[in-house]
């Protein structure tokens, strides 16, 4: 699997720095409240009923490891406690994280073999969508509309 | 079922039925459907099911007959009202098989990802919860 904990610089205080947040990071996973193993879970068991072609049938196009790859490293770079996503496909290969408060309140996001996260809301009569390039951190803009999903008073 | 010789334009006010077939499709807290039923790659348009002049034992029929032939299991269905297709550039039009008269295509879709995951978004909030096959036949076995 893909570490989604990116090194901060080269000098021993860096790597000192990235070592403590390596631990830290390990020790609460293992907690109850901050465990991501659910969508961990969810992902490898989507991946496995998705990783051939055709797998729907419809000539859908297989989940590379590749994309099961940054879809780990997606659900890791979340912050420790944040609400986990629901793991889906797409035909086109792709998996999906989706959060969801209800059918008119929630966001998309489809995580591509080549690391693009392909995104789109519904936040009420607002229907933000996009593209980003995804190198180990959730990007600032969609950060912040999944925060807004997730994170919305019910 | 349709007339295969007298096939009518749909109409925005008809129901149509997609079938879920991947369990990844729907929400079982809720039942809710996921958008990535509507995403019609890798065809030009996605596949749906007419209610017109169909009963609920044919629409099922037809949903096992779409599952076999994928060998999936069929976990159920949704209905959507065609106008809710009315989305963006997005247009339902008759596309009868020879086995299945009711089978329309939703045309127009957008080439962009992100643009059609919007719409998928959109149509799944549209879309009725799961509806599924054994309550639908309880049900239709009450009519009679």
């Amino acid at each position: 699997m893909t570490s989604a904990t990116l090194c901060r610089g080269n000098s021993p205080t860096a790597a000192y720095i990235d070592k403590i947040s390596q631990n830290n990071q390990r020790y609460f996973a293992q907690t109850a409240a901050f465990t991501k193993q659910p969508a961990i879970e969810e992902l490898i068991l989507t991946w496995e009923e998705c990783k051939n072609s055709n797998w729907d049938g419809y000539h859908a196009f297989p989940v590379k490891p590749e994309t099961l790859n940054h879809a780990y490293a997606f659900i890791q770079a979340l912050p420790l406690g944040f609400p986990l996503p629901s793991v889906g496909a797409e035909p086109d290969g792709h998996l999906t994280l989706d959060w969801y408060r209800d059918p008119h309140w929630t966001i998309s996001v489809s995580i591509s073999p080549e690391a693009v996260l392909y995104y789109a809301a519904l936040l009420g009569n607002s229907d933000p969508r996009g593209s980003e390039p995804f190198f180990g951190e959730i990007p600032k803009r969609l950060f912040s509309l999944i925060q807004e999903v997730a994170l919305a008073k019910k | 079922m349709l007339d295969p010789e007298n096939i009518p334009p749909v109409n925005d006010g008809e129901l149509l039925a997609r079938y879920v077939t991947q369990s990844g499709q729907y929400r079982s807290s809720d039942n809710q459907v996921k958008p990535n039923l509507f995403i019609p790659h890798p065809y030009e348009a996605l596949s749906v099911t007419r209610h017109l002049k169909a009963n609920e034992s044919e629409i099922w029929a037809i949903g096992n007959d779409v599952s076999s032939a994928m060998g999936r299991q069929l976990y159920g269905r949704t209905d959507i009202k065609a106008g809710k297709f009315k989305v963006e550039s997005l247009r339902v039009v008759e596309k009868p098989l020879i086995n299945n008269p009711n089978h329309a295509d939703v045309e127009g879709w957008p080439i962009a990802k992100e643009d059609q995951k919007a719409i998928a978004l959109k149509l799944a909030a549209s879309a009725s919860k799961l509806i599924f096959p054994l309550s639908a036949l309880t049900s239709s076995e009450d009519l009679t």
